[in-house]
């Protein structure tokens, strides 16, 4: 009976403690948790300060903080982590060692039975509530004079201070990340990641493959949360304005978590418009201030009415055909772009091919040849007679989206391909013997930088295309041929270098 | 009789040992308060017969912050020194150097990295830089990454690249490193040009 009694009271006693603790006390206490990386404890004791004073703006900011940093660590995240691979250890954020398991080639395996969907319905399910409660905490600091000092045993690197504009700016990337998760969860991303990674074990993994095996990827998977992620992006782009004024208006001596660099001013400058003129689209087409060429809509995007996939070109392999953008206005969003800027962006990133049309023989024997191209790229134009040894007929800076090009077949029949020559060096030419003169078929021509091979034809013709790009500068190459010495010659170029007369001594 | 590789890549070695050793002997203390050094001049006698192995000139070195985006970051401070000249006189103490550049890295001041702006590195009585580098990063790591660099060889050819890691510690101290056209290429700088393997 007296037990009874004892217990509720010791639980009235220790629940009228933690009550008198104070929001400050409590905060303390978390900023200790900081200090010997306690993470949770550090979590909970900031929350229990929120609890006594919800206004509290220093525990908003560090239970902002500590909320999304505890999330490896609880069971959703924690399971989800488990799921894809990830071992059990090294999990620490002050120390994370833990790394996906990979193969022998060093390629990450792929977790059994895990859906790329299951990626975007975490962060939908799991991380986006945490992503808004820590926009919450911080909405709460609105005293722009707020500074936060966080010391170096705190931050486990060195101490900062975070002010008012800091936090704006980490607010505003939790918006931005809102407004991914709503956009991506919209999206069908219904891919098995085994199916993807058995692809590229068997070498055919690429984009083309990908958008044939699954037809209904990057369609819509659900247009309910468009509204939300049109309200994030709004909310993603005010906040980032209010930061960027305020840290630009900082006294230059003061060091805070976020600091204006002057080098990157006019970036910066130029970023900050395209956001306001991309939010203001959302009342209604507007020219960019920045671009007076281009309009943009950005309301379009979140309407619901143009997949992904629709906007896509068409792929062989990885590399895009020319000429196959099916909408240049991606759904609305923007328009003024034209065909040669948007495939002129891409070929940094892609292999942008030439498509030809028949080639017409004329009256005088000549072959009118019509390329999709891709001005100011460097072409070969190559023709074979049995799509096995090809020769370089010609070579030419593209100068508008379509080249049409002519060749002399003198009445044999000849296939044509148009080789894009930009972005790598190439070299072209013949190999002879020193002493007749005459070609040397099945010499061999290496580059020494990146082994790249090829071997003269029965014209003694060669064609090799390195892995070097062309701003590598330099190239050296040996040439080889039985019963001749080998010849090492050293190249200066910049793209394709042809007409190359290459004699071999006995 | 040290080739022109070995004595490009003790420069490197040594110039970063040299940066970093007032850090440690404490003469760079206004540094870490903010305050930065000018014109630095550093120069490594040999011990032996006192002559001058080599000299590295900064025109500023001090105290900056790795950036993210558009901004500076006050959580990652970094040592930075712009207008870095090295000239080499001797391909010696190797060994001493590596060691030295070990030691760079200061967890107390917190810094996480090196950074050299405009690096050029001349051995003495060649009138062209062997090695120039718009910026060349440290790491903890005993890894260099070398941005918008251009390395000249023994012949004066010169190799252009947009970026490339030079591994300065451990079993492949030496090695560059750099992507082209997709592959991973590398070039033991150590070896001389007629020494390398394709």
């Amino acid at each position: 009976m007296k037990t009874h009694i004892l217990i509720p009271a010791i639980v009235g006693l220790l629940y009228w403690n933690a009550s008198a603790q104070t929001a400050d006390e409590w905060v303390s206490q978390g900023s200790s948790n900081l200090v010997a990386h306690d993470l949770i404890d550090a979590n909970a004791a900031f929350a229990q300060a929120l609890a006594v004073s919800p206004t509290n703006e220093t525990a908003n900011a560090l239970y902002a903080a500590t909320r999304l940093l505890v999330l490896p660590s609880q069971p959703v995240g924690s399971n989800f982590l488990t799921r894809i691979g990830f071992p059990i250890g090294g999990r620490s954020v002050y120390d994370w060692t833990a790394r996906l398991p990979k193969d022998s080639n060093g390629l990450v395996l792929a977790p059994i039975g895990v859906d790329a969907n299951e990626f975007t319905g975490q962060a939908r399910t799991n991380v986006l509530p945490v992503v808004s409660g820590a926009i919450s905490n911080l909405a709460a600091i609105t005293d722009t004079n707020f500074t936060l000092d966080l010391a170096s045993n705190e931050t486990t690197i060195v101490g900062v201070t975070v002010d008012y504009g800091d936090l704006k700016l980490i607010q505003a990337g939790l918006y931005g990340a809102e407004y991914v998760i709503y956009t991506l969860n919209a999206q069908n991303l219904n891919a098995q990641l085994t199916d993807l990674r058995a692809l590229y074990t068997n070498g055919i993994l690429s984009a083309g493959q990908v958008l044939a095996d699954y037809p209904q990827l990057f369609t819509f998977a659900t247009t309910n949360d468009l509204q939300a992620a049109r309200v994030a992006f709004t909310n993603a782009v005010n906040a980032y304005i209010i930061a960027s004024t305020f840290i630009r208006a900082r006294p230059t001596n003061e060091v805070r978590l976020f600091n204006y660099d002057k080098v990157s001013a006019q970036g910066e400058a130029n970023f900050r418009s395209v956001l306001q003129d991309l939010e203001l689209s959302l009342a209604g087409r507007r020219m960019l201030t920045l671009d007076t060429n281009l309009t943009v809509n950005m309301a379009t995007q979140f309407t619901g009415s143009t997949t992904w996939r629709s906007l896509l070109p068409k792929f062989e392999g990885n590399a895009i055909e020319l000429g196959s953008f099916p909408d240049l206005t991606f759904g609305g969003v923007i328009t003024g772009l034209t065909e040669g800027e948007v495939e002129g962006a891409l070929s940094k990133r892609f292999i942008m091919l030439p498509v030809g049309g028949a080639p017409k023989l004329s009256a005088t024997n000549t072959a009118n040849l019509v390329f999709t191209t891709l001005s100011g790229h460097y072409y070969a134009l190559e023709a074979s007679s049995n799509l096995v040894d090809w020769q370089v007929v010609g070579n030419f800076t593209a100068t508008n989206d379509v080249s049409p090009l002519v060749d002399s077949p003198a009445r044999s029949k000849r296939f044509y391909r148009l080789r894009d020559n930009t972005g790598f060096l190439a070299f072209s030419g013949v190999v002879l013997d020193q002493n007749t003169s005459l070609p040397i078929s099945g010499a061999q021509v290496q580059s020494l930088y990146d082994g790249t091979t090829t071997f003269t034809d029965a014209n003694g013709q060669f064609y090799l295309a390195t892995t070097l790009p062309a701003s590598y500068g330099v190239d050296d190459l040996a040439i080889s041929a039985a019963g001749h010495t080998t010849v090492y010659n050293f190249y200066f170029s910049n793209g394709l270098v042809s007409g190359l007369q290459i004699y071999l001594s006995p | 009789m040290k080739t022109f590789t070995q004595n490009l890549f003790i420069a490197l070695v040594f110039l970063i040992a040299m940066v970093c050793a007032p850090l440690e002997s404490g003469l760079a203390a206004p540094v870490l308060t903010g305050t930065p050094m000018m014109e630095v001049t550093v120069s490594e006698y040999s011990s032996e017969d006192l002559s001058l192995i080599a000299q590295v000139q900064a025109t500023r070195v001090f105290v900056d912050y790795e950036h993210w985006g558009f901004f500076r970051i006050g959580l990652l401070p970094m040592l930075a020194a712009e207008n870095v000249q090295v000239k080499i006189q001797s391909a010696e103490y190797l060994t001493n150097a590596l060691a030295d550049l070990r030691s760079w890295h200061q967890p107390g001041a917190g810094f996480r990295r090196l950074e050299l702006r405009n690096l050029e590195i001349i051995i003495s009585g060649e009138n062209q830089p062997r090695l120039r580098a718009g910026v060349a990063r440290v790491g903890p790591d005993g890894a260099v990454k070398l941005s918008v660099a251009a390395v000249r060889d023994a012949a004066g050819r010169q190799i252009s690249l947009p970026d490339a890691t030079l591994q300065i510690s451990g079993p492949s101290a030496g090695r560059l490193c750099w992507n082209s056209g997709g592959h991973q290429e590398e070039l033991f700088i150590l070896q001389t040009t007629s020494d390398k393997t394709p």
